[in-house]
C-alpha cells in the first residue's frame, strides 16, 4: 500500500463546480454580510427566509469544522439543482 | 465524522486528550494559524502522514525552520495565542504548573506548562491542528 496522505478535509476539499445563480439574486440591490458571524455560519444557518437555531447551536457543540463546509456543501448543490430546475422552465425545456 | 469527538495521543511521556473544535471555533483559528504558519509550512506537515510527521519533527533543521517561520509571521497575526486558542480542549495528565505536574487544561496552564519547551509545543500544536482540520 501506498502512502496514505491525510491533507485530505478541511484544507483539501474540492471546490464544488461553478454554477451561475437565477438573474434575479444579482440584480443591484444588495444585502448586507453581518459585521460579528462568520459568513459560513450564516450561509449555514439560513433557511431562506429565517435562521435554523438547531443547526446554529450544532455548529457551537457538536459539529466541527469539516461537517459546516459539509453542510455548506450539500447546501449549494441543491441551491444549483433548484436553480436549474427553474432555468429549464424559463425557457421551456428539461 | 465531522462532529466533536474526544483524542488521545502520548508525546514525550505526556498523554494529551483534545476534543475537536465546534464549527464555530474552528472557522475563526483556520485563517489565523494559517497566517501564523503559513501555507507552505501548513502543507509540509499536513500533508504528512503521522509517521514522517514524526520524523521531520526529529529533525533539528525543520523545527529550527518552523520556529523563525512562526516568529517571523507572529507579529503580523495574533502570535502565538492562536496556538494557545487552538488548545483551548486540550488536556494533559501531566500539567506543569509551577513546581507540580497535575493532570489539567493546557490552555489554562498554557504559560508554564510550555516554558522552555517549544519543540514540544510545535509538536503538540500540529497533532491538535491535524485532529482538527486533517483528520486522526
Amino acid at each position: 500500500m501506498g502512502r496514505i496522505y491525510k491533507f485530505r478535509r478541511t484544507l483539501t476539499r474540492k471546490e464544488l463546480p461553478s454554477w451561475s445563480r437565477f438573474a434575479r439574486a444579482s440584480g443591484p440591490h444588495k444585502g448586507v454580510k453581518p459585521p460579528n458571524v462568520p459568513w459560513e455560519m450564516v450561509l449555514a444557518c439560513s433557511t431562506g427566509e429565517g435562521v435554523d437555531v438547531g443547526t446554529y447551536v450544532a455548529l457551537h457543540e457538536t459539529i466541527d469544522t469539516d461537517g459546516l463546509f459539509d453542510i455548506l456543501e450539500i447546501s449549494d448543490s441543491l441551491a444549483s439543482w433548484k436553480n436549474a430546475a427553474l432555468a429549464n422552465a424559463r425557457e421551456g425545456v428539461g | 465524522m465531522p462532529t466533536i469527538q474526544n483524542h488521545s495521543k502520548t508525546i514525550d511521556g505526556i498523554t494529551y486528550t483534545t476534543r475537536t473544535l465546534p464549527a464555530s471555533k474552528g472557522l475563526v483559528i483556520l485563517p489565523k494559524l494559517t497566517g501564523l504558519f503559513g501555507e507552505a509550512l501548513m502543507g509540509l506537515f499536513f500533508a504528512t502522514d503521522e509517521e514522517d510527521r514524526e520524523e521531520l519533527l526529529e529533525n533539528p533543521q525543520v523545527i529550527a525552520s518552523a520556529i523563525t517561520t512562526i516568529a517571523e509571521k507572529a507579529s503580523a497575526t495574533d502570535g502565538l495565542l492562536v496556538i494557545r486558542d487552538l488548545l483551548d480542549s486540550t488536556e494533559a495528565d501531566l500539567v506543569r504548573v509551577g513546581d507540580a505536574e497535575v493532570p489539567g487544561s493546557v490552555f489554562t496552564h498554557f504559560d508554564g506548562h510550555f516554558s522552555g519547551r517549544y519543540r514540544h509545543l510545535v509538536e503538540v500544536a500540529f497533532w491538535v491542528g491535524s485532529i482538527n482540520f486533517v483528520g486522526p
